[in-house]
């Protein structure tokens, strides 16, 4: 299935390309850092053009390609200048269908897998997010994001059979995405991105969504300590599931907002600009978009001899939200925020790409871009008091990483 | 597209789409970019007061002070109902404000219905900024968590002590967030004092890049902005220069952390100066992309997981930083000195045709972008004001193409040399 979506936007001789291809984490069974190393491959050369011929051919053009694979997608982004999109595509389904994967670039790559697991290892962000992770959802599952350990582990055993095999059950024509906007072509879009793409391998990707949470009844806390950090960093979280083309899913967008999602949230007005105890507080949602139970959190950072008193700023605000609940006022106001951001976030190539990618992979209408301000403030207070009913009795875990105490 | 007439302004020049006009009385600077491709305009105010103005004992104030500009104003403020915050912040679009060495700005992008409110807002915090002691207590802890946020990252600690040996005299020595103790102590006065010296309109640009006509734009910063007065005294200058490097430099950052990092900083000429372009070029040849010549060596040879090349050119001077993260194995010295030699190679071999060639191309294609949105083009205009000249904007695209593999290698003949080196190492403490 090859969804395609244009749409011009002021920019002259350039388009903008945001896409997506269904070949996630979540459809490999194997040790879980081959499409990791898989991704960072495809750059290495294909069966007819080797790393530099592929790599002097893209930046000769001016095409930067980035890719990410997350549970679900492998995901790319780029810019193309008018005139080269063939090349583009030529070369990308290329390095799709016909990688190579070279003994010795395999062992250049494994080593900056490593190095990057290393940084992230003292990063307190990134080791927060993790142990959350690993508390609130079982061993083996999506959700659950291994240690700097573990990775390292697993990297250590990982071989090169194991990335040509990921390569070959992942990659190919499952879902293929690709959201274009700028001076573009729809015709020539539709009907070349098509014929490339699916040329590529049949592979049919089943989305199961990964429902389980673990009951985090006996324990709602954990301290990790990094020597020489200056900032701690703070995550609370409850597990949620919601769907994400659901009128529910837009009331708590709209409460997420109120509790922490700008400068004049619940949070960042008491926390940051009343009691000055942090720089940066913000609630958000995440990993909900397949079905999956996903995290309703709090992100925090605070100086280490704040940190006792932020968690308590933060934890009364969060309460007091739970209780009471949200005021008409602040009801109106990120109701017309959130629309507002919403028709600013359109007014980039990059941004209304993204955008249309949404609604690509989310099998929504692309007339929900035009609709969406229209769909936010249709929002009633009933539906923000049923979503915060169905949350408010759940227990937050709550995980700082950093220099504590110190 | 011709300039127009306007009784309270100065017509300047026209280039690129950019109308310039000054305001005849108060020498306030106005660039608008009209651009009518969506309903929204991004309005930018440009101060041109950064931490090149601040000197030790007040490091960090034009940063502490663009948060205490979002405290209040004599129109915007809790009694009025109106707050700043949430106009700003709380409507939708996208807002911030930002401190650099040479400049400081507040912006905002935004449906074009909002404009008008915000507009009128900015011009009131220009001169009636409410700067009081309450807020500076709490907003210090904020602006002090910022700083230890940055501090939690080795790059950034390590760019921090590389800027500091590399300028001792010059003000660029301290990062614009100030030193710690600096902001945790500056007085409210010291502020206020500091407000009073730079917030005026003949210190500032106003930029409109949106949905906005060149007439509508003028009479709207007229009717907000026209009625604030000059400063009745001269902005003050400043006058510090940083003397030659007379020798090599080096610093050395140990903390935990696990991989070392290590960072060359050439000293570079003002943003100016003819060979900034040829420096952007060696930049871009040395370390944009996979098929640059340090990606290939360091990255593809297993030596370094991430580098970076940058020219980063300000008012008065700057550095042309080369930086690399090691992988696990690879080691410091050996790194620094494949960097160098790869580096001072291109003084006597000359980079390739396709190495110009593909620079030329992906600049004028970088240039396209800029008009990708209002907000691209802002923040492009904002570093050009900071740099002196907003045309850079315009003409860096062309000014890249008269770049020739002479003007590379003369450049790193110039700049690339050891007297002019600061060495950065971040070594990890296990």
């Amino acid at each position: 299935m090859i969804n395609i979506a244009t749409r011009k936007t002021g920019v002259r001789d350039l388009v903008s390309v945001s896409g997506s291809i269904k070949c996630g984490k979540r459809y490999w069974q194997g040790n879980a850092l081959a499409p990791e190393v898989m991704t960072a491959m495809l750059l290495s050369g294909t069966k007819t053009r080797d790393k530099k011929t592929l790599n002097d051919t893209l930046e000769n053009s001016a095409i930067s390609i980035s890719f990410l694979i997350d549970d679900d997608y492998l995901d790319f982004v780029t810019t193309i200048p008018v005139g080269k999109e063939k090349l583009f595509l030529e070369l990308f389904t290329d390095m799709l269908a016909n990688s190579v994967f070279p003994k010795d670039e395999f062992t250049m790559v494994v080593e900056r897998i490593r190095a990057s697991i290393l940084e992230a290892s003292t990063d307190p962000a990134d080791v927060a997010f993790r142990a959350l992770s690993r508390a609130l959802f079982p061993k083996g599952k999506i959700q659950h994001k291994l240690s700097s350990e573990e990775r390292l582990k697993l990297l250590d055993k990982l071989t090169l059979h194991d990335v040509i095999e990921a390569h070959r059950t992942l990659v190919g024509l499952s879902e293929i995405n690709i959201a274009i906007t700028g001076d573009v072509d729809d015709k020539f879009w539709q009907k070349e991105a098509k014929a490339y793409f699916s040329k590529l391998p049949k592979k049919a990707h089943r989305t199961i969504p990964e429902l389980e949470a673990l009951d985090v009844k006996d324990k709602s806390s954990e301290d990790i300590n990094i020597k020489d950090k200056t900032s701690v960093n703070a995550y609370w979280a409850i597990p949620i599931i919601i769907d994400v083309n659901s009128r529910a899913y837009l009331a708590l967008k709209c409460a997420l907002r109120v509790l922490g999602g700008d400068f004049v949230s619940r949070l960042m007005s008491e926390v940051r600009a009343k009691r000055g105890l942090t720089y940066h507080i913000a609630s958000d949602a995440q990993g909900i978009a397949r079905g999956d139970a996903g995290l309703f959190y709090i992100e925090a950072s605070f100086a280490p001899i704040l940190h006792d008193k932020g968690m308590k700023a933060t934890e009364e605000v969060i309460g007091n939200f739970f209780a009471n609940g949200i005021k008409q006022g602040e009801f109106e106001r990120v109701k017309n925020a959130i629309a507002g951001e919403y028709e600013v976030r359109l007014a980039t190539s990059r941004g209304m790409a993204s955008e249309l990618l949404n609604c690509l992979e989310l099998a929504r209408p692309v007339s929900y871009i035009q609709d969406f301000p229209k769909l936010i403030k249709s929002v009633t207070m009933k539906d923000v008091k049923e979503i915060l009913a169905s949350l408010k009795t759940k227990k937050f875990y709550r995980v700082s990483a950093g220099s504590i105490g110190r | 597209m011709a300039t127009i007439k306007h009784k309270s302004f100065k017509p300047i020049q026209v280039l690129g789409g950019i109308s310039e006009y000054l305001h005849k009385r108060n020498g306030l600077r106005v660039l608008i970019a009209p651009d009518h491709s969506t309903p929204t305009v991004t309005l930018n105010v440009v101060y041109l007061v950064g931490s090149r103005n601040e000197a030790v004992g007040h490091t960090g104030a034009t940063h502490l002070l663009e948060h205490l500009m979002f405290k209040g104003s004599k129109k915007f403020n809790k009694r009025t109902g109106r707050t700043i915050d949430t106009l700003v912040f709380g409507m939708g679009g996208m807002a911030n404000a930002t401190t650099w060495f040479d400049r400081t700005h507040y912006f905002e992008l935004i449906p074009k219905s909002r404009l008008p409110e915000l507009m009128e807002l900015e011009a009131d915090r220009m001169r009636n900024a409410l700067i009081n002691e309450k807020d500076r207590a709490s907003e210090m802890t904020v602006v002090r968590n910022e700083f230890e946020m940055g501090e939690n990252d080795p790059a950034q600690a390590l760019d921090k002590e590389v800027w500091a040996t590399a300028f001792r005299e010059h003000p660029y020595h301290h990062p614009s967030i100030g030193w710690k103790s600096d902001v945790e102590n500056m007085s409210i006065e010291r502020l206020q004092s500091f407000y009073n010296e730079f917030y005026y309109p003949n210190n500032a640009y106003v930029t409109l890049v949106g949905d906005v006509e060149v007439k509508e734009g003028l009479d709207l910063v007229e009717k907000y902005f026209g009625k604030i007065k000059r400063s009745e005294h001269n902005i003050p200058i400043m006058y510090t220069t940083e003397p030659p490097q007379e020798g090599e430099r080096r610093t050395i950052v140990r903390r935990n952390g696990e991989l070392p990092i290590v960072t060359m900083a050439y000293k570079a000429p003002p943003v100016m100066h003819k060979d900034s372009y040829p420096l952007e070029v060696l930049a871009s040849v040395l370390g944009t992309g996979r098929t640059s010549r340090l990606y290939r060596r360091l990255v593809d040879g297993g030596y370094a997981s991430t580098i970076s090349v940058s020219h980063q050119a300000f008012r008065d001077g700057g550095l042309f930083i080369i930086s690399a993260t090691l992988t696990a194995h690879a080691d410091i010295a050996t790194v620094e000195s494949l960097i160098s030699a790869e580096t001072i190679r291109l003084a006597t071999e000359s980079i390739s045709d396709e190495e110009l060639a593909r620079v030329i191309y992906q600049t004028k294609v970088a240039q396209a972008s800029l008009r990708d949105g209002s907000y691209a083009l802002t923040r492009v205009l904002t570093e050009c004001i900071a740099s002196g000249d907003w045309t850079i904007a315009v003409n860096f695209s062309k000014n890249i193409e008269k770049v020739s593999k002479e003007d590379v290698a003369t450049v790193v003949k110039e700049y690339i040399k050891k007297d002019a080196l600061t060495i950065g190492n971040f070594i990890p403490r296990k």
